[in-house]
């Protein structure tokens, strides 16, 4: 009888959980998009990612105290993620390279579905702008990148960054100047 | 001499914190200033274009807000986990005990059988023979040890006997 009660009382909470939660995504879900995308650069994983942050966010919402704001807790999450993504990808890289294979990229390229919702003059657009800024983020370290990309797309505060990235604040001001002098040598040797 | 901005200092504004030494210099200095704004200029330009490019129908949105709940309520949530794992934990740490007490028991049961009941007689008998015995039980090593000296000495002498013995025939 006591299970049943117990049941019945657990189960609503998880729905209001849920529900919540879906209240969250709605808020959330484009800034976390477009911080993955312009780290990672691929639109396809840039959209797995962001919902495996929110996954992961629900998963462990328990440990989310308030210290810091929602916003800075999920880049949090999304930042490791793409962390994890480079880091995988280095290692599938070689394990491709030593077995000669490259099945797997090619698979997903077959699977890929073109997005129908876009037209295609603006996919075209949106996928120039997009190769720009890659090849301009693609400059810096993992470090200076995440930095900038959170203090230029999300103005984020110093502070902020310093959670967002598990580093300190002396370091993450000199991530950033290191980014923006890498950025703009880069660029005054692009127009020479 | 008038003192430009450090590294840092250029990385803070940008980074939108207010400093009033700072902000005093570029009040005076149209050099900085001028590398200020272009930085800034810079960096707009980057946040617009990655906006433009990460800029999605408001159905995409929806579908994935839907595609994410719909995961999550598949999803088991991480306390349940963690609940699971104490109960299991606390289950084998439980079953540890048990088996350590029974093992600790079954130990003890076989020390007790194994140490035989000694009854008086012959305990009595024991402590007769001890009482008979010519040499303490701790001197029999050292006893034995003179016999065979004192056997070796003989046999010594019978040869040296039996030699003489011979010499003398």
């Amino acid at each position: 009888m006591l299970d049943v009660v117990e049941l019945t009382a657990v189960k609503p909470q998880v729905a209001s959980e849920l529900e919540d939660f879906d209240q969250t995504i709605g808020l959330y879900q484009q800034r976390i998009y477009r911080l993955l995308l312009a780290q990672i650069g691929e639109p396809d994983i840039a959209e797995d990612l962001t919902q495996e942050c929110f996954i992961r966010a629900f998963q462990n919402r328990s440990r989310f105290r308030g210290e810091s704001q929602v916003f800075t807790w999920l880049a949090r999450i999304a930042i490791n993620l793409a962390r994890d993504y480079f880091r995988n990808r280095r290692l599938a890289f070689w394990r491709r390279l030593s077995r000669l294979d490259n099945s797997d990229e090619e698979n997903r390229r077959a699977m890929a579905v073109p997005d129908r919702s876009v037209s295609p003059e603006d996919l075209v657009i949106q996928r120039e702008k997009l190769a720009a800024v890659m090849t301009l983020v693609k400059q810096l370290s993992q470090p200076q990148r995440e930095t900038l990309l959170l203090s230029v797309i999300e103005e984020m505060s110093l502070d902020e960054i310093a959670q967002c990235t598990n580093r300190r604040i002396g370091t993450v001001k000199t991530h950033l100047f290191r980014a923006l002098m890498n950025l703009r040598k880069w660029q005054e040797g692009k127009h020479k | 001499m008038l003192v430009h901005l450090s590294e840092e200092e250029f990385a803070s504004l940008l980074a939108g914190k207010e400093d009033e030494t700072a902000a005093g210099h570029l009040a005076i200095c149209s050099e900085c200033e001028h590398k200020l704004e272009s930085w800034r200029g810079d960096l707009r330009q980057l946040r617009d274009d990655i906006s433009f490019s990460s800029q999605r129908p408001s159905e995409y949105w929806h579908i994935q807000r839907n595609a994410i709940s719909r995961k999550l309520e598949g999803v088991p949530s991480l306390n349940n986990f963690w609940n699971l794992g104490w109960t299991l934990a606390c289950y084998a740490l439980a079953l540890s005990v048990l088996v350590l007490g029974f093992v600790n028991f079954r130990q003890t049961e076989i020390g007790i059988k194994q140490s035989p009941e000694i009854n008086d007689t012959q305990l009595l008998s024991d402590l007769e023979d001890r009482m008979t015995e010519d040499v303490p039980e701790a001197l029999q090593p050292a006893s034995m040890l003179v016999s065979e000296m004192s056997d070796t000495e003989d046999q010594g002498t019978k040869i040296i006997h039996n030699e003489a013995l011979r010499k003398t025939k």
